[in-house]
């Protein structure tokens, strides 16, 4: 490419161009009529390059963009940067995993979207009387990712995938519940609209009549998707950047005990299921599957270029984008807790007095995420004698993430994965304090 | 940005299938971030920002699309897949475009005037003003954001408004590590301003007070959990209010007929203490902009007044089917987002009370100080915040600081619980997020104190 001629021109040693190329449809339906259709179309550019040693950043969006103007942005980006830290433009792996196809050869028309929500908007209400609206959305996504750069690599991967989402209200006398319930897949016949518009309806319902129960610590059931969004929240503390920055307590633990016996938590690139299959991240290293605690030991952060250097190891395939525009740092593709054996009625069982939380919300906020403390709005239901009793809301659960891995009494069977792709099963823990009345 | 005639030509594309309305966004934004840990700059990053999203309107239904290829044959070619989504006569478009241009936010030291030497200055003597505050400060994080947004809307209606909106932020973390403990305290003061930001704040002052913070916090208690007293101080306090009260007076929800506040207009939603504003005209205010981006006049527009519900926030696609015109509210993160109604600055007006009669008539409770981020679900008005800066107040005395609370709620039954307001009214900078993506707001109010809310510590009930 031209581009690379002029940047060694202007003392830049290396150059990367990493472009997505993206087109996305969706719809949004409220109580099954169409809200809005949205279509777009996007070409979108970001460079980055080495001069004297340090990274420089560029992003843009615009189709004619002179060259000039771009390096010469990268070059006063990185001028400015005084990190010692060594990065480098990646020359690339000795060879890449290949992943399954997971994609089916599909079409489907504008009338099979509305469909797909119309029925959503018909099952929840189908459920219930008190069922009283729904909010629909739709969409399609499909990118392409290319990465070029000075040393000759030159990588390219698609990617695609459908969500749906239902919003489901329940309304009786003054009291509204509101459930959020989706579902992301690769594949749009895989969409399961009726199942989501279920699941949303019923807990739309059950939560009707909630509120508060006392304040007290009681052994907690955490519903898996519960489990992902805290989970989601402190997986930073396993990058080696943040190890190496101070900002994680796992430093200096690996080979040591962090959880119970019973948590195995792994990262997995070519985990079927999962929504980030991939098989090179952003810098062009290779992916490739991590156990991270294996029967509650550290066995292994997760990796860049950068902070492979610093710790004298290979990255892990771990070096990700924080949007296309931003630099690169350390994210997870698919990451997971193993599942246990035990099913939600058995997590249940023999407690005589506890809540079973479906939902926490706030997790950015009500997480610390340097030190594991959190503190979070929670609802869900009262637990007696091993049975759900009545609906509670508007209560808090506060531990430490840390001190309640380590506690895990039960773990159940049914993994689930959020949007983020982290995944985790229900879990047994056998007290946090509950502040409610 | 783009030639008036291949505008007129696009809108006119929009309208070949009978849509009542076609608008056109044209964005430019540059943007710079740059990001320092313990004041060595990591990282430094230039965006250039640049698409169209064209907006048609049959009724009350909208198709919405958006794009970075600005050539003609893309454009048109766009508006003619979103037309096609309705089915009736070609209307056409041939009214003169009368251009109006936003001058309010005046702007002295334009980012691209500032080196970036100058930019790498301020945040060492952020950092060098945090980390010698205290020896238990081990680390410091700071951003510094500087981004011009130029945008030009142009309709149907004939209405062609340019504007350019400038914003200039940094934000400093401060870290504080003691006995295996590890806490933070932050603030991010910007505004619709230049690089003149740094002669409105006392930086070194601003940095001292998020290692202050750390270093309370690292020495503090964890928060006892129960129902009580919550007195939430002035500034970004109001982010209780902005989430809780806020969202659900946007049209996005009102006009569904899922918010709480849904025909309560001239009925009392809150206790009559408290009068809420927002006002997107507040000079070189973070929330602010000349025009909104469907290219109406910002206004100040009073919420509730002494307890009684006076409008919502309503944009032009809403109006349509509510009794409410729009009030200038419709805002957007860029061009990849269809503009919705959303806040700018909005806060609760000074109340009588000082702020410390707030405090010696409280004989137990909590005094949040500084809040941290939270969420709300508005179609049911349960909310949450985390406290990032906590003390206890015992016998109308501050006691003792506390960490790890949280506050939970809900935003309608709040509202009538406020039963002292301040007269200190103080605005802090967020951004709040929301359907159409994330945008600059300006939360505010004065101390004031709600009766009783549920506070979640780790520390379990006393």
């Amino acid at each position: 490419m031209k581009i690379f001629d002029l940047a060694k021109q202007k003392g830049i040693e290396d150059l990367e161009i990493y472009t997505s190329n993206s087109t996305e449809t969706s719809l949004k339906t409220f109580n099954g009529a169409v809200e809005s259709y949205q279509i777009s179309d996007q070409a979108l550019k970001s460079v980055r390059g080495i001069f004297n040693g340090k990274m420089g950043y560029v992003y843009t969006e615009d189709l004619n963009e002179d060259e000039n103007y771009l390096l010469d942005r990268l070059i006063d980006n990185a001028k400015v940067v005084a990190s010692p830290d060594v990065e480098e433009i990646f020359a690339g792996s000795e060879k890449y995993p290949e992943i399954d196809d997971v994609m089916k050869d599909e079409t489907y028309t504008y009338d099979d979207m509305l469909n797909a929500l119309v029925t959503l908007d018909k099952t929840a209400k189908e459920y219930s009387e008190f069922i009283t609206d729904t909010n629909g959305s739709f969409s399609e996504s499909n990118t392409k990712i290319t990465i070029e750069n000075s040393k000759g690599l030159k990588l390219e991967k698609t990617d695609r995938y459908f969500f749906v989402m239902g919003s489901v209200v329940g309304t009786k006398e003054d009291q509204r519940t509101n459930v959020w319930e989706y579902q992301i897949t690769k594949n749009f016949s895989d969409l399961d609209p009726k199942k989501i518009a279920t699941e949303g309806a019923t807990e739309a319902v059950a939560q009707l009549g909630a509120e508060p129960c006392e304040s007290g610590t009681y052994p907690i059931v955490l519903k898996n998707t519960a489990v992902d969004s805290i989970l989601s929240v402190l997986k930073g503390a396993f990058y080696a950047e943040s190890v190496q920055k101070g900002l994680s307590p796992l430093k200096d633990k690996l080979n040591t005990k962090i959880f119970g016996e019973n948590i195995t938590l792994v990262d997995d690139p070519f985990y079927k299921e999962g929504l980030n299959r991939s098989t090179f991240d952003d810098e062009g290293v290779a992916t490739e599957f991590t156990t991270l605690v294996e029967n509650g030991e550290l066995k292994s952060y997760l990796y860049n270029l950068k902070s492979a250097k610093k710790d004298n190891v290979e990255s892990t395939g771990n070096g990700f984008k924080m949007g296309i525009s931003g630099k690169v740092a350390t994210s997870t593709t698919n990451l997971y807790i193993k599942p246990g054996e035990h099913t939600l009625e058995q997590l249940f069982e023999g407690i005589e007095k506890g809540v079973y939380i479906t939902e926490v919300a706030g997790t950015h906020a009500g997480i610390n995420a340097i030190n594991g403390d959190f503190s979070l709005q929670s609802q869900g239901f009262l637990i007696e004698n091993g049975k759900l009793t009545r609906p509670v809301r508007l209560i808090t659960i506060g531990g430490n993430f840390f001190d309640m891995f380590s506690n895990v009494g039960k773990l159940g069977n049914d993994i689930k994965s959020d949007y983020t792709g982290t995944g985790a099963p229900s879990i047994l823990i056998n007290g946090l304090a509950v502040s409610g009345k | 940005m783009l030639d008036k005639s291949l505008l007129k030509k696009v809108l006119n594309e929009s309208l070949s299938t009978g849509a009542d309305f076609a608008e056109i966004f044209l964005e430019d934004k540059v943007k710079n971030a740059i990001q320092a840990e313990g004041g060595v700059v990591s990282s430094s990053s230039n965006s250039h920002i640049k698409g169209a999203g064209i907006r048609i309107m049959l009724d009350k239904e909208r198709v919405y699309g958006y794009t970075n290829n600005l050539s003609e044959e893309s454009l048109m070619k766009l508006a003619k897949s979103l037309a096609s989504s309705f089915h009736g006569e070609t209307s056409t478009f041939d009214k003169e475009f009368e251009m109006i241009k936003g001058d309010k936010n005046k702007i002295k030291v334009h980012p691209k005037d500032v080196s970036m030497d100058q930019k790498a200055a301020y945040i060492t003597e952020a950092h060098e003003a945090a980390i010698n505050f205290d020896e238990c400060i081990s680390q410091t994080r700071i951003m510094l954001l500087d981004e011009v947004q130029d945008v030009t809307i142009v309709n149907t209606d004939g209405k062609h408004v340019e504007d350019s909106r400038v914003r200039t932020r940094i934000f400093i973390t401060s870290i504080a590590q003691k006995d295996g403990q590890m806490q933070t305290g932050s603030e991010g003061p910007g505004g619709q301003i230049g690089y003149e930001l740094f002669e409105q704040i006392n930086l070194k002052e601003t940095a001292e007070l998020t290692a202050r913070i750390a270093k309370t916090m690292v020495e503090a208690e964890e928060c006892p959990s129960k129902e009580m007293p919550v007195i939430i101080d002035n500034g970004f306090g109001g982010v209780i209010f902005h989430e809780a009260c806020g969202h659900p007076l946007e049209a996005t929800l009102v006009a569904k007929g899922l918010s709480v506040f849904c025909g309560k207009v001239g009925t009392p939603i809150a206790s009559e203490l408290v009068t809420a504003i927002d006002d997107g005209t507040i000079e070189n205010a973070w929330g602010s902009g000349n025009f909104d981006d469907e290219g109406n006049p910002t206004k100040r527009n009073v919420l509730i007044k002494d307890g009684i519900l006076q409008q919502y926030l309503v944009d032009d696609f809403n109006a349509r089917s509510m009794e409410q015109d729009s009030n200038g509210a419709s805002r957007r993160q860029s061009y990849k987002f269809m503009p919705t109604s959303r806040m700018s600055n909005t806060f609760i007006d000074n109340g009588e009370s000082t702020f410390d009669e707030i405090i010696a008539n409280t004989e137990y409770g909590l005094y949040a100080k500084k809040l941290g981020g939270g969420s709300v679900n508005p179609t049911t008005g349960d909310f949450n915040f985390a406290v990032m800066e906590g003390y206890i107040v015992e016998n109308g005395k501050i006691t003792k600081p506390v960490r790890g609370a949280t506050l939970v709620g809900n935003g309608a039954e709040v509202l009538h619980k406020i039963d002292m307001v301040g007269d200190n009214l103080l605005r802090a900078q967020g951004m709040c997020g929301s359907v159409s993506g994330s945008i600059a707001a300006d939360v505010g109010q004065p101390t004031l104190r709600v009766s009783s809310m549920t506070v979640g510590g780790r520390k379990g009930s006393e």
